[in-house]
Formats: C-alpha cells, structure tokens, sequence
C-alpha cells in the first residue's frame, strides 16, 4: 500500500511538471500582456513607460526563460510577486482569498451531500412516484435557474423586502468588536443566501447521480440473493443496497477536493466576498501571470492528489480492490 | 433542502427587525453643520496600491486625493487653483514656474509639508526603476529645484502648457519615500499611506473595504468607509436597503426612482456631465473612409438625439466636439451636425456612390458600400450605439456588419494595430485638455492613441502651439480652430456624452452638483446632529 501510494506520488512530478508547462503556453495565446492591458488608452502613459514596465516584469526575455524562472521559483516553493501594481507576493494574495472561500465550499459540499444523498435514495426507492417525478422536476428547475437571477431574487426577497439577511458582504461593519458566538452568527447570516443559492444548484446533479447508482445496485444479482435469504425489504435496500451505491461518490468527493478551492466568479461578485473567483478572474482581465499559475499550479496539485485520495480511500471501501505491487493480493 | 430552510428560517427570525420605521424618517430638518457620522459609499473594485502613481485606478485616485494634498487641484469648474501652493508664478518666457507653498501644513506624524516633498515625490515619479506610466510630463522638466523650504522651481526647456496641470500630483512625505530609495516600488505607502489630511487612513481590509478617518474638524463628516462591491446591481440593492449612502445610478434606475417617493424621500439625486464621450472613429487608411465627404455624410445621417434617447434613456446629451461641455477649451460655437438624410445622400452622391446595378447598396467603381463596426463585448451601450447606426447607415443604402470582440483581444489586435474599418470607443477626458496624444500625426506607432491615422498639418501645428501657449486665452484660440476642424473633417463621429446621475442620502447636507461633479466641496457636507446616524468613535475608535 505504501509502496503504491509513494509511487503515485512520484509519478504525479513529471504530470505536474507538465501540467505547467501547458498551462504556461496557454496563458501566452491569448492576446494582451499585463503592460499593454494595464496601460490601456491610458491618454497619459507613452511608448516609453510600456518598455520599462515590460522590462520591469521580465516580459521583454524569450518565453522559455520566463517559464524557467517561474519554474526554478516554484522549486523553491516561491510563486513569484504579482504583476499587478501592488507587486504583492503570490502566496500572500492566495492565502488572503483562500479561507472564505473554502470555508464556503466545504460547508456547500457538506450541505449538498447531507440533502441529495437522501433525496436521491428516496427516488430510488420510490421509483417513478409522485415524490420521485415532483422532486425531479423541482430540482431541474433550481439546476436550470441562472444563478445570478436567483442570488438576485433572493437578496431583494431576503435582504431588501423582508430584511432577514444582509444583502452582500461577509461580515457586518464594526463587528469585529463583538463577542464571538454573536461574530459567528454574523457569519452564518452573510454566507447563508451564497452558500443556500450554490447548494440549490447543485443538489440536482448530485441526487440525480446518487439515484441512478441506487438503481443500478439494486438490480444486482447480491440483492436478489439476499431478498431470497428473507431479509425485510429495508434491511436489504438500505444495508446491502446503500453501502454499495455509495461508492461512486467517494470519486465525487475526490474529484471535488480541488473545485473546494475555486470560487464562483459570479457568487463573489454579487455578494461582494473577496475569494479565489475573484483573484482569478481578475488576474486573469489582467493577465497577471504569476497569479494564474500559482493558482493553476495548486489546482493542479489538488487534482493529483484528490485523485489518489479517492483510489486508497477506495480500497477500503471495497475489499475486491487490490493494488498492483502487492503480492499477497 | 427542508433542512436548509430550517436553519435559514431559525437564524433569520434572530435577525428580524422591523425597519419601516427608517424608511418613513424625515430627513429634512436641518440644525446647522456639526461635526459627525460616517458616510457610506461602494467602489466596482478595489485598488492595488494607495500611491495612486503606482496603482492607477479610481479608487486609489479618490482614497489617495482624500489622504493627501498637492500643489495645485481642481476647482468645481475645472480651474486650476492653488491648493498646498500659497502661489505660483510662470515667468514671462513660460519655461519656469515657480510655486511657493503654504507654512502650516503637516504630515500626520507632525513633519511639515515642505518644498522637499515635492522634489522627492517628483523624483520618486522619474526615477528609472518606478514601475509607473506617468512619467513622460515630469520628464520634459529640464531642471527642478528646491530655492528654499518652501519654494518649489522647475523649468523646462520651451514653455509647455500642459505642464501646470501636472503639478496638481498628490505630494508624497520625503521622509517615508527615503526609506525605499533602492526601489521606490516597494514603498510602505502602498499600504500605509501618510498624509495630511483631511482624512487618513484607519484601516484596509483587501477585497472588502477601507475606512477613511477624518483627521481635523473640517470635513464635518467624520469618517467615509468605501465598501468593495463589484456588481452594479448588488450596490442598488444596498442602496435601496438604506445601507449606502451615495452611489451612482444607471440611466434606467434614475428613471424608474427619481418619482419615486420611497426612493426620494431617502435620497437627493444629482445630475451632470460625465467626463467622458464616445464616438464612432473611422480607419483613415481605409479608402472608404478617406473622402471628407463620406464622413460627413455619415455625420449627417447619424440620429443623436436617438442614440441619446435609445441607449442612454435620455440621461445625456448629443457630442460635437473633444472638450468636455462647459469647460473653458470647449469651443461653443461649434453644434453637432444635424440629422438631415437628404443632405447625406447628396453629399454621398458628390463623393460618386450610387446604386448604380440596384441592389439596394451604394457602390462606386464596381465596389459595394460595406463596412464592419467593432467594439468590445460587454458595453451593452455601445453595442446598442452600434445596431441604432447600422440602421441609420442602411437607410443610406450603407451595409454595416457589428463585431464585438473581448476587451484585450478588442486593444491588441484592434486597436493598437489599426484594424478596423470603424470602431465604437469612449474617451474619458482629463481635466487637462491637450489633445496630442490623441490627434497628432506623430502618434499613429503601435499602441499609441491616433489608432485612426489622422493626419493633418494645421492641426499638427495648432497642438503645438497649444502646447506652447501659457496663457489660457491664447491657448483657447489655437484649441477653438483645432475643433472646428474636427468638426468639419469629421474623423470620429462624436455622438454623446452621458450624464453621471447620483444618489445622496438626505440627512447629508450641502452637497450641489457643479461641472466637475458634486465632490467638490465634499469638506463642508455635514450631518445635522439629529440625523447623526453611526458613530464614529464606535465604528473608528
């Protein structure tokens, strides 16, 4: 096992390694660099201050030279200072955008399993009823509703006509000075309309997910057997059927352990929260290389990671799962 | 899904408060200015940095202006006059201005605002390695001198109007820029700023807010705090909500509120012209557009009554020229052209384009009359400029194609490579008006700003002498012809110039709209005690 997880690990060196490189190349296709957009029909910038700012930035050197910096910094742990006039380190700004956002996204995550998985088993159990047709057309209807409508919906509804929660922001002005539980619940007040309106839209995809698995298992020869055996129908669906159904979505789990990091553009904006969506979209109006990479570069390295994470989590789910290596298998 | 709402309906029942109460307060009594109350208000995006030389954006050019002081400023009509300067004086030849500054002023840690200052901060602005894109007028400046601690000299090497405006730069503190003298962009002032006055800063939360507290009893109001909101909407909807306390509107929410009593029982709202106007320009290089005839057919078949009417909702007003409406360079003799089919298609008739094998299109020389407007995705006004246009066009028999391309794809390859047919842009206007940049022959390189290749030796020579003339009347005459030639040649069509509408809360007091905006005298708005409503010395200890 650990012999498999550390050669995971190392193959994932040559895959990230290229996963930069890519990216990098990709970042240059598109038209405009951080000086030309930066000073764009500014009336008061000249030809003159262009090359020096191009100069300043090193975007002046053949593109591979630019890359090798940015890598032999990257192996020193260093993401580079932004482009941006603030000229701020990479790692300062991530780390500022990072815990809002994913504090959201776990509690998001964490709301959307707690809902869809049961939504899901239900309309597997009660296949074609009125609650399975209902549920089904009400969940697309959230899934296909744009969600700046609905966040827009629910503030006016929320924030502005019934006055139940803040409109936009994080935290109520001033409140820094309150005893704890009142800042928590201050909290909770501003995330509840971002987080509630993300959950909405999520939960269509995940419940449909978690019923089709149900159903599939369900169908299974096992459970045949051990309806045979004369187990209770509940005993049969929720012990031998749900544990199984249940596997697939430790590969959500993985492959969400990356999306925890990336905010919604849209989300941040509406709701004024300064998370990674915005940074990178900004940095990306911008081109601000070196915060495009380091993000990418961490999003990459959550993907890896996630991916193995679901593979071993995987093994002990499933004892027929066995690893190449292991030769007791 | 039920247990979401069960713990959104549980916290929100804790956080339900009757408010009707301050929507129907009376906000018209008023018992005279006193010192107090915070104003709230919201900026589309935060800054990077608060030396606004470095960073470059709005909000760091209206924080910074709050923080700190400068030689000269702006007046509420767009005048230069002294500020931290008690005087200034150019000599006769134009090529020394000399500025001789006020005794009293101080920075917030007690060091006087010297004549130093300015030549740091002026140093700090050319020096090489300042990663900066305003250098080039402080760089014309042949030398500059401190005579005394405070009396400023530079001269440059031929009088050079627009210079002056240039000394209306913020003055950075010596002592603090000293500290950063090996890279001046690494600068504690970009996050700590000190200045002096009438605000400073109190604190700078990244992405979300940066509170202003006021440092003397003037201004009355007591501290500003500038929350970070980047959705227009999402600034409305606070607004409404009473949290905001001015803010701009879009031409349909002034429309749809200004009757509104619920709305303007809580806010005045403000009118004026906006600093900026947009046009349509023509690629010069482009035979089509090389016959003066054509452009001013196309003038005379642009409706700019209805563009300001269908794209602005009325909240603006037609363009004719490249001043700013009411500012002393702009020439008032000079009136958009008006709307006159016929005298379009004569002129076009002049020009030899006729529909001469009937297909509904106007050719010459075997060529149909086609043409592709461009403009950048997102600007849903100047999208509708260009369908309204397209329409005028085919009513001369004229096809118009509309391509809107995204932002950096729109500046790099079509703008700063000229290619276009014709484009749909916006130019904001400085206060300073000196159309070089924009209109001289000798600016049409890669990424400079006569992107449409207008060339035109008079007018070449008017900027310069322009450029050259000190005293404001001359300089207007030189500018005054500069405009009737535009006018005449027309190389942009300039279509409008839309209204800044903004909205006040009434307890804030003395605030009137003037050409330069209502900001002007934003030191002596106040809030009579009674309507005081948050408490500096709660919010700002």
């Amino acid at each position: 096992m650990l012999y498999y997880i550390g050669k995971r690990l190392l193959s994932m060196l040559p895959l990230l390694f290229g996963i930069t490189l890519i990216c990098f190349a990709v970042i240059q296709l598109s038209p405009g660099d951080p000086v030309t957009l930066g000073t764009s029909l500014n009336q008061e910038a000249d030809a003159d201050a262009h090359q020096k700012l191009r100069e300043a930035y090193g975007l002046n050197k053949p593109l591979h030279e630019q890359y090798l910096t940015w890598l032999k910094g990257l192996i020193q742990l260093d993401f580079g200072t932004s482009f941006a006039p603030d000229n701020r380190p990479v790692i300062d700004k991530i780390t500022e955008s990072l815990p809002v956002t994913l504090w959201m996204n776990i509690i998001g995550l964490f709301f959307v399993f707690l809902i869809a998985i049961p939504l899901g088993v239900m309309s597997a159990k009660y296949q074609d009823s009125f609650f399975d047709k209902t549920s089904t057309v009400i969940l697309f209807i959230a899934f296909a509703a744009p969600s700046f409508w609905v966040a827009l919906m629910g503030m006016i509804y929320f924030g502005l006509h019934l006055e139940w929660l803040p409109i936009s922001g994080i935290s109520t002005y001033g409140s820094e000075s309150w005893p704890l539980h009142e800042r928590i619940l201050d909290w909770a007040k501003h995330l509840i309309l971002p987080i509630g309106i993300g959950v909405l839209g999520s939960i269509a995809g995940m419940s449909r997910y978690m019923r089709s698995s149900m159903l599939e298992v369900i169908r299974q020869d096992y459970i045949t057997t051990a309806k045979s055996k004369g187990l209770t129908n509940t005993k049969v669906f929720y012990k031998h059927g749900l544990r199984n159904a249940l596997l697939p979505v430790i590969t959500i789990l993985g492959l969400s352990i990356p999306g925890l990091i990336g905010g919604s553009v849209i989300f941040e904006s509406m709701f004024s929260i300064p998370g990674m969506g915005r940074l990178f979209f900004d940095a990306v109006m911008m081109r601000d290389y070196p915060v495009i990479m380091g993000i990418l570069t961490i999003g990459a390295l959550l993907t890896l990671i996630g991916n193995l994470l679901a593979d071993v989590a995987y093994s002990f789910a499933d004892p027929r799962i066995r690893f190449g290596g292991q030769k007791n298998a | 899904m039920r247990i979401f709402w069960a713990v959104a309906l549980s916290l929100a029942l804790t956080a339900c408060k009757p408010n009707t109460a301050k929507q129907e307060q009376d906000f018209s009594s008023d018992s005279g200015p006193i010192k107090g109350d915070i104003l709230m208000h919201a900026t589309l995006g935060d800054t990077s940095s608060l030396v606004p030389m470095l960073s470059g954006d709005v909000t760091s050019s209206y924080v910074a202006g709050l923080i700190y002081t400068s030689l000269l400023t702006y007046d509420k009509n767009i005048n230069l006059v002294p500020k931290a300067a008690e005087n200034y004086h150019i000599s006769n030849n134009g090529k020394t201005i000399t500025f001789k500054l006020k005794k009293d002023i101080k920075f917030e840690d007690g060091t006087p605002l010297t004549a130093h200052d300015v030549m740091a901060t002026y140093q700090f602005i050319i020096d090489e390695k300042t990663r900066t894109p305003y250098a080039s007028k402080y760089k014309m400046v042949q030398k500059a001198e401190v005579l005394d601690d405070y009396t400023f000299r530079v001269n440059y090497a031929e009088p050079f109007a627009p210079a002056l405006s240039s000394w209306a730069m913020l003055i950075l503190p010596k002592h603090i820029l000293e500290k950063s003298k090996d890279d001046y962009n690494k600068t504690e002032l970009k996050e700590t700023p000190l200045g002096v006055g009438p605000y400073k800063l109190y604190k700078w939360r990244r992405g979300q807010d940066l509170s202003l507290k006021s440092t003397s009893d003037r201004p009355h109001i007591a501290g500003q705090r500038m929350r970070i909101i980047p959705d227009a909407d999402a600034t409305f909807l606070e607004l409404k909500a009473g949290n905001l306390d001015h803010s701009g509107l879009k031409p349909l929410q002034y429309l749809l509120y200004k009757d509104k009593e619920s709305f303007t029982n809580r806010f005045n709202l403000f009118s004026y012209l906006s600093n900026a106007y947009t046009y349509m320009g023509f690629n010069l290089k482009n035979p089509l557009f090389q016959d003066i005839k054509v452009r001013q057919a196309l003038s005379f078949a642009t409706p700019r009554d209805a563009l300001v009417k269908g794209v602005l909702h009325g909240q603006g007003q037609p363009a004719s020229t490249i001043f700013k409406p009411g500012t002393w360079a702009y020439n008032n003799s000079i009136k958009p052209y008006p709307y006159n089919l016929e005298k379009a298609k004569e002129l076009l008739k002049e020009a030899g384009w006729v529909d001469t094998n009937n297909d509904g299109i106007l050719d010459k020389d075997g060529q149909d009359f086609r043409f592709t407007i461009i403009t950048n995705q997102g600007n849903s006004l100047r999208l509708r400029t260009a369908e309204i246009l397209q329409y005028a066009f085919s009513q001369l028999g004229i096809e118009v194609k509309i391509r809107t391309q995204e932002w950096s794809t729109f500046i790099t390859n079509t703008i700063n490579k000229s290619q276009f047919d014709a484009i749909i842009m916006g130019w904001s206007l400085s206060a300073e008006p000196d159309p070089y940049s924009i209109w001289h022959s000798s600016q049409t390189k890669e990424g400079q700003f006569n992107f449409i290749h207008y060339k035109n030796k008079e007018v070449d020579q008017l900027i310069e002498d322009a450029r050259t003339e000190m005293v404001q009347e001359k300089r207007k005459v030189h500018l005054d012809r500069l405009q009737e030639i535009l006018h005449q040649e027309q190389p942009y069509l300039f279509l409008y110039v839309p209204y800044s509408n903004i909205a006040v809360h009434k307890r804030i007091k003395n605030v009137y709209a003037a050409p330069s905006g209502i900001d002007h005298n934003m030191e002596d708005w106040y809030v009579p005690q009674e309507l005081q409503r948050y408490s500096i010395n709660q919010l700002m200890p």
